[in-house]
């Protein structure tokens, strides 16, 4: 596998897939109205972080949020600057202030006192990215249960199932999802999640894909993607049955509404007390300010003249610098600090309270459909035409191909693990001639136990999965005897198999790295037992573009 | 009611200070302290189909201060992203009206605002 073959191959599929798609890593917003800046919001300056334009500064998702929203404003001052619409350059103008000297969770977040978020994307692992597992090229023995909002682009080579090793590419994509983003040719803008019991919520819980094989098409074992028809080994179909891990659902309003009432109430009484000491100088029992409020006051006006002048990409800088100021202010204040610090543990509090409750969400049951269409053919690099199953008595026809009819469930647990089965029955959609098979290939069932590893040196979070797999061959694998390698293959019966696998993200990048090892007690196509290690990379667009 | 910078207004005494919260998507999850130096009457809350209005009176004593913070929260979708156009908008404005502070705040994640308002 090649590395610049897959960047090529991701650009190809994107440009194919999505017209305009290219635009998604240009920056638009200089073309762009007052209007249009306003009703975008922060969607251009979290693509701009996600392509690494921006977001030098490792703060904390607070500090982040702050600074997107000012960059934003500030881009739509200069816009309406421009379009002579006072009113609105100036109301943004306020907005920029408002964002940093009034909200002092962020200086908090700054100082250190509370918990960093771990990032909630970054951590999922129960999103099928690469090809399904009933396709060849895959280092998963098990499918999951949900799939990326957008476009799933994995490339990963080896095979469970195969003795021949191919190099599969699947796109898989959410129709719905699809067409918010022709409509609009903007990725963030296909992110809503639509709702249960609307014509949007059963259209999103309808996803399908299409693999491509590249070592078919090709003569001289280039594994060229042509991405034409030849290549193609597979279509799925799926439709989700069941999926209550949105966090935005409804049926989790009380949820938040009881955060929101409890500690997310005791939260801004606190941070209240905390700014109305902080700008009067005076708690409720203090007839005078204290001798410190001249200096917040001065910090005050410094950082809103500072933030008044700058340009867009010095908002980082600023901020930074403005909060290290405020943060010896406090420092030089021993009982200031330790204000800070209670209303730190509040702000973690209430943090950890909400990432549990997403945490919860996101461990929820999963119930899938799903249909693959498998394309059979062999990868010794001749076209589809010439694929064919040579029988002991001189027949030749193609190869069958496969419907496989699959359910998935998943279920996570509290402390991190996840499970995930599956339930499928394989037909032959056609037989060769001559053939006396039944239409029953196979039943199989799976199950896949991932855990989530430690962080290692606050670097990458790494997945250990095990999974164990058992086919009942009711018919001959290709719906025939054939001869391959001189050895006639027909054995039915049962198949065994388990895999354990270490997924490794590269963190921030969207790649994943799964090493796997996979014990069979027999393979398909090769008579002898087959120990096997496979490795592959894998990349979840919807990281690199939802990443704020 | 007028406005000195992005948290900070001067009122009148006695002046009714009103105070609607907005958001674009649900789910609705902003939080309202109690004031300083004030009362709600009523509080914004609870939200109907994501807004929220309340009102207090400023003090009748010059140089008298009332402080407030709301919490802003955006609950992100299984992907970790927000929906396009949400947001959060607080106006505030007093009566008899003057200036009008229409605040924006967009996703993602969690941000605050403190406004004082001070006598004059």
């Amino acid at each position: 596998m090649s590395s610049n073959y897959l960047g090529s191959a991701a650009l190809a599929v994107a440009i194919m897939l999505l017209p305009g798609a290219a635009s998604l890593a240009a920056d638009t917003t200089s073309q762009k109205t007052c209007a249009q800046l306003i009703a975008g919001g922060t969607d251009d300056e979290i693509k701009a972080a996600a392509d690494g334009k921006w977001a030098k500064s490792n703060v904390g998702p607070i500090f982040r949020t702050v600074i997107l929203n000012v960059r934003a404003f500030k881009k739509i001052q200069a816009q309406c600057t421009a379009e002579n619409k006072a009113a609105e350059a100036t109301k943004a103008r306020l907005d920029i202030e408002d964002a940093v000297v009034s909200d002092y969770a962020l200086f908090i977040e700054f100082m250190g006192y509370r918990q960093s978020l771990s990032d909630l994307e970054e951590k999922r692992f129960d999103k099928q990215v690469g090809t399904d597992s009933s396709n060849a090229g895959t280092t998963s023995s098990t499918t999951k249960g949900t799939v990326p909002s957008l476009l799933g682009f994995a490339v990963e080579n080896g095979a469970l199932t195969r003795s021949v090793s191919g190099t599969t590419i699947t796109f898989r994509a959410v129709p719905w999802d699809i067409v918010k983003a022709l409509q609009t040719h903007d990725y963030i803008k296909s992110a809503p999640p639509p709702q249960p019991g609307t014509l949007s919520g059963l259209l999103s819980d309808i996803s399908g894909s299409v693999s491509f094989d590249t070592s078919r098409g090709n003569t001289n074992n280039s594994q060229m993607f042509t991405g034409d028809r030849q290549q193609v080994s597979g279509y799925t179909f799926r439709y989700q049955i069941l999926n209550w891990r949105d966090p935005r659902n409804i049926r989790y309003a009380r949820a938040w509404d009881e955060l929101r009432t409890g500690r997310g109430e005791a939260l801004a009484n606190s941070l209240n007390q905390l700014a109305n000491l902080i700008r009067t100088g005076k708690s409720a029992q203090d007839a005078e300010p204290a001798d410190w409020l001249p200096e917040f006051d001065a910090w005050r006006t410094e950082t809103i003249k500072r933030l008044d002048a700058a340009a867009v990409d010095d908002v980082e800088k600023i901020v930074t610098e403005q909060a290290e100021t405020f943060k010896q202010l406090v420092d030089k204040n021993p009982e200031l600090a330790a204000k800070v610090k209670v209303v730190g543990q509040e702000l973690s509090d209430y943090f950890i309270n909400r990432n549990d409750k997403i945490k919860q969400i996101t461990k929820s049951w999963t119930v899938a459909f799903m249909y693959t269409d498998t394309q059979q053919a062999n990868t010794n690099g001749n076209v589809m035409t010439t694929l064919s199953v040579s029988s002991p008595t001189g027949v030749v026809s193609p190869l069958p191909n496969l419907s496989n009819f699959k359910f998935v469930f998943n279920k996570g647990f509290k402390e991190g693990p996840e499970l995930t089965g599956n339930v499928s029955v394989t037909a032959f959609t056609n037989l060769p001639k001559g053939s006396h098979s039944g239409n029953l290939r196979d039943v199989q069932a799976t199950g896949q136990l991932d855990v989530p590893l430690p962080e290692i040196l606050k670097v990458t979070n790494m997945v250990l999965s095990f999974s164990g797999q058992f086919v009942s061959l009711r018919e001959e694998p290709l719906g025939a005897m054939v001869i391959i390698n001189t050895k006639p293959v027909s054995t039915k019966g049962n198949i065994g198999l388990g895999q354990a696998k270490l997924t490794i993200p590269v963190k921030g990048s969207g790649v994943q790295i799964p090493i796997s090892l996979t014990w069979s007690n027999r393979t398909e196509l090769i008579l002898e037992n087959d120990v096997r290690g496979n490795i592959g990379i894998t990349f979840d667009l919807d990281k690199l573009f939802a990443k704020p | 009611m007028k406005i000195v910078d992005g948290g900070s207004f001067t009122v009148a005494p006695n002046e009714l200070i009103a105070v609607a919260i907005q958001k674009t998507a649900a789910p609705y999850d902003a939080s309202v302290s109690d004031l300083i130096g004030g009362v709600w009457s009523p509080k914004p809350e609870p939200p109907i189909n994501q807004a929220a209005h309340g009102a207090f009176q400023a003090p009748a004593t010059t140089g008298n201060t009332v402080s407030m913070t709301i919490d802003f929260d955006f609950v992100p979708a299984a992907d970790g992203s927000s929906p396009q156009g949400d947001r959060y908008d607080v106006t505030i404005n007093g009566l008899p009206s003057e200036d009008t502070r229409v605040s924006t705040i967009f996703p993602p994640g969690f941000q605050s605002r403190s406004y004082l308002f001070t006598v004059v």
